[in-house]
């Protein structure tokens, strides 16, 4: 009996420590329903369609790969993945703009 | 002198703690039941304590490591997500500050247009909360405050993660919300946790493993010393207690026991050394004056004769007086409280004194006396002792040569510490002698017919022995040489 | 001499002061602590011989260090059966002048106590001593008999020294073995007798009158008539 009390004792301490890390793993999140993002869409896609298109009419000689990260944003986002259409976009523009700095 | 006063505590003490927390009811048939109800009896053994401390040490070192690593880490995250979003903020406010809202909303979409990684999150609200910019919903209904991090979910193309923002409030009223995307941080933060909690539970095992290490370690050592006492308590002298050979702390304390040890079987030794002798040798002259004083009471006739009687036996007991006093006298040096009254002193004229005093008696006897010893000898003792040891050689030296022969008193500093030689021409003392002639009350044959009772030699190898030193008796061919040696140095026998 | 004793043996009590008055002596007895003090702080004498275990609960030390710190110097012997060097110590540290261990002889005693009192009494640096006929110069070393000069050997100047200090008293041999040559045991042998012979020899012997006397039992003493 005595061996069993000493060692739920020595085991106190460690396991307190791990319930406090525990305790720190997921804050409170008393939120009923997540807002959503809104640049996320489609519709969005097409907006960011339209500024790249905007960019590179201004542009003489938009470099090889703002086209290719363009076309490739089109057609993803026709396909229907919105992320990954949107991402090319976004670097596309990103090109078009420290092209446009320099 | 009462047996019972004899028996040492400290032992009765070991033993007593032997039957409290270290023989966990083992082995000791009496281990009391009041200490089980205790909740504090955990802390009164001394191994338990120990493991406990090592236990808690583990613990702790491990947290500690837990804690700096999820701040290098999962901590190190939040701080760069907190500098983006704060950075943002600054932006934000000088663009709305250089051309109004108008330019605000325009770097708004800029920013979510260049926002590749696809984790920003940007959200102006007029002063009544509708959406003026932004790519959030709605303004979330839980930040309301300024100054405070929230971390709330949102969907993001159907899923739901999880972002952390902080609320502006611009001078005209409006409300900006920056925030970021820290799904990957959460995602990091459980991993770490999961992996920490894994650890606390294996940590806590080796802690309880090391804990029960430590404390048999401890205990096994300790048990060893207090079944060593105890034995010796008992009365088997033999006993000694085990070293582990690796000469660390605890084989320096086993070592010091075992000669604490040594010296109490030495004093008991002594002891009875010492009981046997007067039992023995003290009945001859007690038995010699009132055989005397009864003789002249039967016998005398006239008032001088009883005189005279009387005064035989008053110089009798007077020489067991002497007798008692020197026995008293080595028994006092062998106890050591003498020890710390050592002082260092010139070994020199003490030489010179001594022969000087007993030159005049070897002249009388035509025995030489000759004194070899440096200007000056350091050494380092009892003054008083080493003159009354170095007296008793020459004196038994100057009593047993022969006429014509010669003593010599020679002195010299050797290796660690000082040499005293004292060689006669007389007899000597036949080498199986020469060991029990330092006994107390033993006498030689060649010495039953000269005055004294055999203390010198005792008393001489007790202050030997007490300044940590020797005295050996070798045959001096013919005669005998004494050596006396003495360590110089303050911390024990050097050489 | 006015000498108190405080001792509570009746015995050993009776014996000494019966023969410190036969001695000619005015003696003063205290059989315990209490009294003792008393009689020491409130009456002049020229020595106190106190025991030091007493009944009443004050002890002989303690009433040694009364004493001393009432500023009251009076020559004080010990008397004790507790023999060990250390116990000499602390009664010599406690203001003691003398110590001398039970059993004693009587003349031991004696000739302490009165050198004792005689020195409470002495009248300073002295640079010479001069007894009878003999002369001994503290300054130049050198001593004269009838204005011969005698030779002696440092020792023997220390010895002679030491007799002639304590002129018309009784010297025992322990008491030279102390003071003389600094040696505090007994040596069993009469190493002290061969060198006050010699002594004589240089000092007597050419001499129509001896000055150095044995007394019997005791010791020696230095003066011209014979014991």
């Amino acid at each position: 009996m005595k061996t069993h009390a000493r060692f739920h004792a020595v085991l106190a301490v460690p396991l307190s420590i791990g319930l406090g890390l525990a305790a720190m793993r997921s804050p409170a999140a008393g939120q009923s329903t997540p807002d959503r993002v809104t640049t996320d869409t489609p519709q969005y896609c097409m907006q960011l369609l339209d500024r790249v298109s905007e960019l590179v009419r201004i542009r003489v000689h938009p470099p090889s790969e703002v086209t290719d990260l363009s076309t490739e944003g089109q057609r993803m986002c026709d396909q229907g993945q919105t992320r990954g259409g949107i991402m090319r976009l976004r670097r596309a523009l990103i090109l078009l703009r420290q092209g446009a700095a320099r | 002198m009462n047996d019972r006063q004899c028996s040492p505590p400290p032992l009765e003490g070991l033993g007593r703690a032997a039957d409290q927390g270290w023989g966990e009811g083992e082995n000791t048939p009496s281990s009391e039941p009041r200490h089980r109800r205790s909740p504090l009896w955990l802390f009164r053994s001394a191994s338990l304590r120990f493991a406990f401390v090592y236990a808690l040490l583990l613990a702790t070192s491990a947290a500690a490591l837990a804690i700096f690593l999820w701040w290098a880490t999962a901590g190190l995250l939040d701080r760069q997500t907190d500098a983006a979003i704060h950075a943002d903020a600054q932006g934000l406010s000088e663009r709305w500050a250089e051309g109004g809202l108008p330019a605000l909303v325009l770097t708004i979409d800029d920013r979510l247009a260049g926002n590749v990684d696809d984790d920003a999150i940007y959200l102006l609200a007029d002063p009544i909360m509708r959406r003026i910019a932004g790519n959030l919903e709605r303004w979330p209904s839980t930040v309301r405050r300024t100054d405070v991090w929230y971390e709330l979910p949102v969907r993001r193309a159907g899923i739901t993660t999880l972002a952390r923002m902080q609320r502006y409030d611009l001078p005209n009223g409006f409300h900006l919300l920056i925030g970021r995307d820290v799904q990957v941080r959460a995602r990091l933060r459980t991993l770490l946790t999961d992996a920490l909690l894994w650890a606390a539970v294996i940590v806590g095992a080796m802690a309880t493993a090391g804990a029960l290490l430590v404390r048999s370690m401890f205990r096994r050592t300790l048990a060893n010393v207090s079944a060593t006492a105890a034995a010796i308590a008992a009365g088997d002298f033999a006993q000694r207690v085990k070293l582990s050979g690796r000469g660390d702390e605890f084989d320096q304390l086993a070592e010091t026991i075992n000669d604490m040890l040594d010296r109490i079987v030495r004093l008991m030794d002594g002891v009875r050394q010492v009981s046997n002798a007067i039992a023995h040798d003290l009945r001859t002259p007690i038995t010699r004056a009132r055989t005397r004083l009864e003789d002249a009471a039967l016998h005398a006739h006239s008032p001088e004769e009883l005189q005279a009687a009387i005064e035989r036996a008053t110089a009798d007991l007077d020489g067991i007086v002497a007798v008692f006093q020197a026995l008293l006298r080595i028994a006092e040096i062998e106890a050591g409280s003498r020890r710390s009254a050592f002082a260092r002193f010139d070994l020199a004229p003490l030489l010179a004194d001594v022969a000087e005093l007993y030159g005049a008696v070897a002249e009388d006897k035509q025995v030489g006396l000759a004194v070899d010893s440096p200007d000056r000898l350091p050494a380092y003792g009892d003054r008083d002792l080493v003159q009354q040891a170095v007296a008793n050689l020459v004196d038994n030296a100057v009593k047993f040569s022969p006429p014509g022969g010669q003593v010599r008193l020679r002195a010299a500093a050797i290796q660690g510490g000082v040499e005293i030689v004292v060689a006669d021409q007389g007899a000597g003392i036949p080498a199986g002698d020469r060991a029990r002639a330092i006994e107390r009350f033993f006498r030689g044959e060649a010495a039953r017919s000269t005055p004294g009772a055999g203390l010198g030699l005792a008393l001489v190898q007790a202050v030997a022995q007490l300044h940590l030193g020797s005295l050996r008796l070798e045959d001096a061919g013919p005669g005998l040489r004494a050596v006396l040696t003495l360590p110089a140095r303050e911390d024990g026998p050097g050489g | 001499m006015r000498i108190l004793v405080v001792e509570d043996d009746k015995d050993v009590a009776g014996f000494v002061v019966r023969g410190l008055k036969e001695a000619g002596h005015v003696v003063e007895h205290a059989d315990n602590g209490r009294d003792g003090l008393f009689l020491a702080a409130s009456e002049s004498f020229d020595a106190v011989i106190l025991d030091r275990m007493l009944p009443g609960g004050i002890d002989g030390l303690k009433i040694l260090e009364t004493l001393r710190g009432q500023k009251n110097h009076v020559p004080v012997l010990i008397l004790s059966a507790l023999a060990e060097v250390d116990e000499r110590v602390k009664g010599l540290k406690a203001g003691g002048d003398d110590y001398l261990t039970k059993p004693f002889a009587f003349a031991e005693l004696l000739a302490r106590v009165e050198a004792l009192a005689r020195r409470g009494k002495s009248e300073g640096p002295v640079t010479k001593l001069v007894v009878e006929d003999l002369e001994l110069d503290l300054l130049s070393r050198q001593v004269k008999r009838a204005s011969q000069k005698i030779d002696l050997q440092p020792r023997e100047f220390r010895l002679l020294e030491y007799l002639m200090r304590h002129a018309g008293q009784v010297v025992t041999r322990t008491m030279l073995l102390e003071g003389v040559w600094d040696y505090h045991f007994d040596p069993q042998t009469n190493v002290i007798d061969v060198h006050v012979s010699r002594l004589r020899q240089k000092v007597d012997k050419p001499f129509p009158t001896p000055l150095i006397q044995t007394v019997r039992n005791a010791g020696y003493m230095l003066r011209a008539e014979p014991v």
